[in-house]
């Protein structure tokens, strides 16, 4: 009995340390964000606020062009998730379930577009755009990123996992090959979809130099550009307005996540089953 | 199958470097259009044609009180000349100095310039030598702008090769700030140190008296540049064409300034850490600092806020004064059709007249460029509510020095960076330092020129 408790006691003093580890960051730019700047860098920190400065919000909302960049930013982020929701699901099928020539070459070849950085490639992309006169548009955005190899790998080997009788069965039933993927493959694989699409979702929205490097005016430009310029500002770094900016970028992304936690363990999970 | 990622990945960086490679011909394919301007001059003068408006961007750094100036000059400009000439400005906001002139290489190869763009001091010559930027002098010389009443100092880094390429804009000079409260505690005089000895000698009383750092820094070129003007050197030479970095004058700065650090006296930061400085002289962990004067407003600002005075201060002499002029310039591309060239031309040319470098100077703490413009009663209410303001300008006028104009510099200003990282924050020995860095800057300076 006593082993028992202590054994929950340790289990509570160790979930404790992990969350605090990682609400604190959380907790950190929150409270920055309500500090005055004098408060803000004072050294040694505190760690509460007496006053909250909820004005810093209003700051931050003024300072840049927020709510078209917040548009910009749900544009671009639902049109890359959609762009991604179209060209991975049938890839990653196609690569778990059919067999043709040249599967692992172009699966390798798929893979490794992983491993080349953004940095690498802008310039180019850059180029291409501008001849097609795409730059400040939104198409520049979402184009780059209108498919996933990580998406696809993950959904890949989650497809992977469903018994073949289950899909021998649908065939005997003369079920079209779109059926069995919208019908059987996709709910077995619904919470790996839900983790990608959130995924996909979270890479986009937080995505600062891409959008940074392929607009050259506010037209399209996304939060996370705007919030990066109050950093910039002219004289002196306002650290509680860019972490009040910070606040209102990542909330609807922890909203988001508090909302779909559930799946996306599970999508985590299945992916590791053998 | 590891292969074939190899093999694939192989080709994919040789692709970039390929296209790296074609950027750089299109680069050399620029056309000297300059003769072009002379041909060009009556179609200027005569009236725009028909109701058609130019539009032309206006490339910014910089957001907070820089750009609300860069917006509202744009604004007035729109609504006054440019309505008269049928001229619209698009001013747009990209990121750091740094990140600008990034962004205008790509906009360059890809034929999508902006036709006006601030242009930080350092990168001037590289863009003129590659014909990115559109010569000024025949403009200058046309319309018969009054270059005497500009500041010397600041024309200095408007030529290269003594081509005008720039005319003067948001420009500063380094300032002493001081915390005059502290400075009073520890019994000294708070209008500041005059000489490098009472520097150090402040210094010494307030880590003692006090308890904290007598002055916060951070491993800046453009602070070491203005310590050796003051001690009668210089980063590079005359000729620009080789590193001071391992002469005597050098290397006694810095070790004047290891010395003090070592002692615990003065605080040093890398030169990636440049925000701890205001961090320090803000939390009061540090008396004095030095950085460009257009951080007077948000200085005394804080020091409000904190309950503590602040006084600036000329920087304090060595074997004399000395300062560099930083800050940036505007300039107009080349690749632009001649009717946006004459659009740029009357946009820089009315941001850089008096009232509007008077309105500028004001707003953002920067020194005005003109003589006529500290005449105007906008800057002169400026100095007569804050004297402090006057410091930059007198500093610029009784010695300013110009900033260095070759080919390269950036990159040199890095490796000096990396010394001062090396000396100052990490303690490395000076003697090697100093000559592996030298050694590096002049071929580097070779390289490029």
């Amino acid at each position: 009995m006593a082993k028992k408790t202590l054994k929950k006691i340790m289990k509570l003093v160790v979930n404790t340390l992990i969350a605090a580890i990682f609400i604190m960051p959380f907790y950190w730019m929150f409270l920055t964000s309500l500090k005055t700047l004098v408060e803000a860098i004072k050294v040694p920190p505190n760690f509460w606020v007496t006053v909250p400065q909820w004005i810093n919000y209003a700051t931050a909302f003024k300072a840049i062009p927020f709510l078209s960049m917040l548009k910009n930013s749900i544009i671009v982020a639902t049109g890359i998730m959609i762009c991604q929701f179209i060209t991975v699901i049938p890839a990653a099928y196609a690569f778990a379930r059919f067999q043709f020539k040249g599967k692992h070459l172009i699966f390798g070849i798929m893979l490794a577009t992983m491993m080349i950085p953004p940095q690498l490639i802008f310039l180019p992309v850059f180029l291409m755009f501008s001849k097609w006169g795409l730059i400040n548009s939104y198409a520049s955005l979402i184009l780059p990123f209108a498919s996933s190899a990580f998406g696809i790998f993950m959904l890949r080997q989650t497809f992977m996992q469903v018994p073949e009788e289950l899909l021998e069965a649908a065939r005997l039933d003369h079920a079209s090959e779109f059926k069995i993927l919208w019908r059987i493959m996709l709910p077995i694989a619904r919470p790996t979809v839900v983790t990608l699409v959130l995924f996909s979702f979270i890479t986009a929205w937080n995505d600062y130099f891409w959008p940074f490097v392929l607009t050259t005016n506010n037209d399209v430009r996304t939060l996370p550009v705007g919030i990066a310029s109050l950093f910039n500002s002219s004289s002196g770094v306002n650290y509680q307005i860019v972490m009040a900016g910070n606040v209102m970028l990542v909330a609807p992304v922890l909203i988001a996540f508090f909302f779909a936690q559930k799946q996306i363990i599970k999508g985590f999970t299945y992916m590791g089953e053998k | 199958m590891k292969k074939a990622i190899s093999i694939l990945l192989a080709a994919v960086i040789t692709f970039s470097m390929t296209a790296c490679s074609d950027t750089k011909k299109t680069a050399e394919n620029v056309t000297d259009n300059s003769q072009h301007i002379a041909e060009n001059t009556n179609a200027a003068e005569s009236e725009p044609q028909g109701d058609e408006v130019t539009e032309i961007d206006f490339w910014y750094s910089w957001t907070d009180t820089i750009e609300e100036n860069n917006l509202n000059l744009t604004k007035q400009f729109n609504e006054t000349v440019g309505k008269e000439m049928g001229i619209k400005v698009n001013a747009e906001y990209q990121g750091t100095y740094a990140d600008l002139s990034q962004k205008l290489q790509a906009a360059y190869v890809s034929g999508t310039v902006p036709a006006v763009t601030v242009m930080d001091l350092g990168y001037i010559t590289t863009f003129a030598d590659n014909g990115v930027f559109e010569p000024l002098t025949p403009y200058i010389e046309r319309d018969a702008v009054n270059m005497d009443d500009y500041y010397e100092s600041l024309l200095e880094n408007c030529k290269v090769d003594g081509t005008y390429y720039a005319l003067p804009y948001l420009r500063s000079t380094p300032v002493l700030y001081l915390n005059a409260t502290l400075l009073k505690e520890a019994g000294l005089d708070p209008s500041g140190p005059k000489t490098w000895d009472d520097l150090a000698a402040y210094c010494k009383t307030i880590k003692e008296k006090t308890g904290t750092y007598g002055l916060t820094m951070y491993s800046d070129e453009w602070l070491f540049d203005a310590f050796l003007l003051q001690s009668n050197a210089s980063i590079l030479n005359e000729a620009n064409n080789t590193s001071n970095i391992n002469t005597p004058e050098s290397k006694e700065t810095l070790r004047f300034f290891k010395e003090l650090i070592e002692d615990g006296d003065v605080a040093c930061h890398a030169g990636s850490d440049s925000n701890q400085i205001q961090i320090d002289f803000m939390s009061q962990n540090a008396a004095m600092f030095s950085v460009s004067s257009a951080y007077i407003s948000y200085v005394i600002g804080l020091a409000e806020q904190s309950g503590f005075e602040v006084n600036i201060a000329p920087m304090p002499m060595n074997d004399t004064y000395g300062v560099a002029a930083g800050g940036c310039n505007l300039i107009m591309t080349s690749s632009i059709s001649e009717k946006e060239k004459e659009a740029a031309w009357t946009f820089i040319k009315w941001m850089t007249e008096t009232d509007q470098a008077a309105y500028a100077s004001a707003y953002t703490g920067y020194v005005p460029t003109r003589k006529s413009a500290v005449e105007t009663d906008t800057i002169q209410k400026l100095y007569a509510e804050t004297p402090q303001f006057e410091i930059a300008l007198n500093q610029l006028k009784a010695y300013g020095s110009k900033y260095p104009m070759v080919n390269g510099y950036t990159e040199a200003a890095d490796i000096v960076v990396s010394v001062l990282d090396a000396v100052w924050v990490n303690g490395a020995e000076i003697e090697s330092t100093t000559a592996d860095a030298e050694t590096q800057i002049n071929e580097l300076l070779q390289e490029t020129n």
